[in-house]
């Protein structure tokens, strides 16, 4: 009568520690994974920087390439030359793009749109 | 009997009494746990985790980059990157000599300085700073103890000498120490960020939070220069000044539409990458900070006041003495004698002795005010760090000589960016313009946009008009004919002025410079050309407008005559 009585309470008495055991090891799982996370992000972040320290190179190395200077030299080199007085024609239309301005009188809307269209717009002054 | 009966009725009462002891015992330890507990957790609670904090706590610095200037397309003008530097500490090296000849084999340096370095009693001596990357892995690979490699900022300028003068520097600790670099310290400048981090037992850093990194966000500074037209400039003045041996040369190229500084041209110039090995005086932007006696450049805007005032027309005819004027004490010369000219003409061959007589009828102060209109003796309000006013002196009527001087630019001094600024009043028909040096600082999503600097009118339209008309004369007709372009109608003015050398005008060491406007009609460009002390052929027609058509034909070609007009 007596053990019957007690069966409940021990049936409680497991489920909560169970439950608490379970809830502890849930915890302490998700604990270990966002300490497990922020280690590789800080892993990551490492060679993030080493990375950007990378593209700061390139950067420079990029835009040391493009310097008129070594662009004037190498063009020598391959027989390139400024133009001469008269070798310059200028497109109406696209001089107008890069102007920011709307097309004008004699300067059709379709030749702006074909500038624009073919990238020349983007590359001139 | 009666121990043998106690004896079987102790077993239970035994075990009962057991357990009460041990409950009792277990009791007692809980309950110790338990204080110890609400100890810890509760009355200790604040400071103990306050403790644990710092423990597991910190701060990591994290350097940032110097904002980058690049010039109105954004080509790079400067950049900054992070390099590596080697640096020991001497105290904590068990074979300094060995350490230095293995240092010195991966760094491909001297032995015996690496030595030296290594002997003193210090806690840290730099070895060598802003190693290449290839040196930074072979020191690396080498693992001395007392060695390491630590992280810098360094300044970089991919187009070495280019605008270099102008641009300036920034020091070791990539600090602003000249030019635009000093003058924009505060927007390319960025404080380092404070990145909060854990430590853990071993000391590895975790990152508290994602939301904690850094920005990696750029400054960009977006300057209204134009990288291939400063190119073309210092070309055409490298070639000039080979071509005269003249000790200096400065061009600067304004849009007088705006005010935008499209070139600032100076020769000879320093490599910004390897500041420390020029001489300091080459860091100076003499077109900001050097003034000089503009000589007959001067005449126009002497010209545009005494038209202002209505006291001569385009037609007004004067007397120019056949080459030699009495006024005072004092005889004033033209190159070349004259008898009547009109003040149209007066500019076109240059004559001094008109230009006097001008100045004569037009009266000192009227004359003075005048020029103090157009930004002379005055900054043009660029920013620029240590930017000159130069000087007009205020006269009297009773001043006859130095008045005549002061309308053929000798008496009064002016940077070569007032001048080419006052040269944008009359290209955009007698509006003030203001240099604008920059025309956006972007940063991230945010954006700082300086505006045009063209301002109010300081000089009636007509005025400015005849002007104009009367310098195309000058470069057709006139002094300035070596400044044609085909196909291009130019206005220009060239001027020839005498150096003072030790209070006196020297008849050897001159200054020659070119103020020229392309194309007359809707002008695009202002040009100022001063070459200082040229050999050879001194004359400013001959030095300096050579200069100017090279870089305005090139800019010319880059951007096309046809402009939207001054206003």
């Amino acid at each position: 009568m007596r053990e019957s009585a007690h069966r409940p309470l021990l049936a409680w008495g497991l489920a909560t520690i169970a439950a608490v055991l379970l809830g502890a090891t849930v915890l302490v799982a998700v604990r270990t994974r966002v300490t497990d996370l922020r280690y590789r992000l800080s892993t990551r972040l490492e060679e993030l920087r080493k990375l950007d320290h990378e593209v700061e190179r390139l950067r420079i190395e990029v835009a040391a390439l493009q310097a008129p200077k070594r662009i004037e030299a190498r063009a020598r080199v391959l027989g390139l030359r400024y133009p001469e007085p008269g070798q310059v024609r200028r497109l109406e239309a696209i001089a107008d793009v890069a102007a920011g301005s709307a097309p004008g009188p004699g300067r059709s809307g379709e030749s702006v749109a074909a500038a624009e269209r073919t990238g020349y717009a983007e590359r001139l002054p | 009997m009666r121990r043998s009966a106690s004896r079987r009725k102790s077993p239970g009462a035994l075990r009962q009494r057991r357990l009460l002891w041990i409950a009792g015992v277990a009791g007692v330890v809980y309950l110790g746990l338990g204080a110890r507990a609400v100890q810890l957790q509760g009355l200790d609670a604040e400071s103990l985790a306050a403790r644990a904090r710092a423990q597991h706590r910190a701060t990591l610095r994290q350097p940032v980059l110097r904002g980058e200037i690049t010039d109105r397309f954004q080509m790079p003008l400067a950049q900054s990157a992070t390099v590596q530097s080697v640096a020991a500490s001497p105290r904590r090296l068990r074979e300094p000599n060995r350490a230095a000849a293995r240092l010195a084999r991966a760094l491909g340096i001297d032995r015996s300085r690496v030595q030296s370095l290594l002997r003193r009693n210090r806690s840290f001596v730099w070895i060598r700073r802003w190693v290449s990357p290839e040196a930074a892995d072979r020191v690396a690979r080498l693992e001395l103890p007392g060695v390491q490699l630590l992280p810098e900022r360094r300044r970089f300028y991919p187009n070495g000498e280019l605008a270099a003068r102008y641009l300036g520097f920034a020091g070791r600790d990539d600090v602003g120490l000249s030019g635009l670099e000093l003058e924009f310290e505060s927007l390319l400048r960025r404080s380092p960020q404070r990145l909060a981090v854990q430590r853990d037992e071993r000391g590895r850093k975790l990152v508290a939070h994602p939301a904690h990194l850094p920005s990696r966000a750029i400054p960009q500074l977006v300057l209204a220069l134009d990288g291939p037209i400063q190119h073309v400039a210092e070309r055409a003045l490298d070639r000039a000044l080979k071509r005269t041996r003249a000790v200096h040369g400065t061009l600067i190229a304004l849009d007088p539409r705006n005010g935008d500084v499209l070139a600032l041209a100076e020769r000879p110039a320093f490599d910004p990458n390897r500041f420390w090995m020029a001489h300091p005086d080459q860091y100076r932007s003499g077109a900001f900070v050097d003034s000089f006696e503009p000589g007959s450049t001067l005449k126009p805007f002497g010209i545009a006041v005494a038209l202002e005032a209505g006291v001569v027309t385009p037609d007004s005819l004067f007397d120019c003495e056949n080459g030699s004027w009495r006024v005072g004490d004092r005889t004033i010369r033209d190159a070349v004698p004259h008898g009547f000219l009109s003040v149209a003409d007066i500019l076109r061959v240059s004559s001094n002795i008109g230009a006097g007589k001008i100045a004569d009828r037009l009266g000192s102060q009227r004359l003075v005010e005048g020029l103090r209109r157009f930004g002379f003796g005055s900054s043009t309000g660029s920013g620029y760090p240590g930017e000159a006013s130069g000087r007009v002196r205020s006269l009297r009527e009773s001043e006859l000589v130095q008045r005549a001087n002061l309308a053929f630019g000798q008496g009064i001094r002016v940077t070569p960016l007032q001048l080419a600024t006052a040269g944008a009043v009359l290209a955009s028909r007698g509006r003030r313009v203001t240099p604008r040096i920059a025309l956006r600082l972007v940063a991230g999503a945010q954006s700082l946009e300086w505006p045009p600097g063209l301002g109010e009118r300081i000089l009636s339209r007509d005025a400015a008009e005849s002007v104009m008309q009367m310098m195309v004369d000058a470069v057709e007709h006139g002094t300035g004919q070596r400044a044609r372009i085909a196909g291009t109608r130019i206005a220009g003015k060239t001027g020839t002025a005498q150096k003072v050398i030790d209070g006196a005008y020297s008849h050897e060491r001159l200054v020659a410079s070119f103020l020229g406007i392309a194309p007359a009609e809707r002008p695009r460009l202002v040009i100022a050309v001063v070459i200082d002390e040229p050999g050879g052929p001194k004359g400013g027609g001959a030095v300096a407008a050579p200069v100017f058509r090279e870089v305005a034909r090139f800019a010319l070609d880059r951007y096309g005559p046809a402009s939207t007009g001054a206003e």
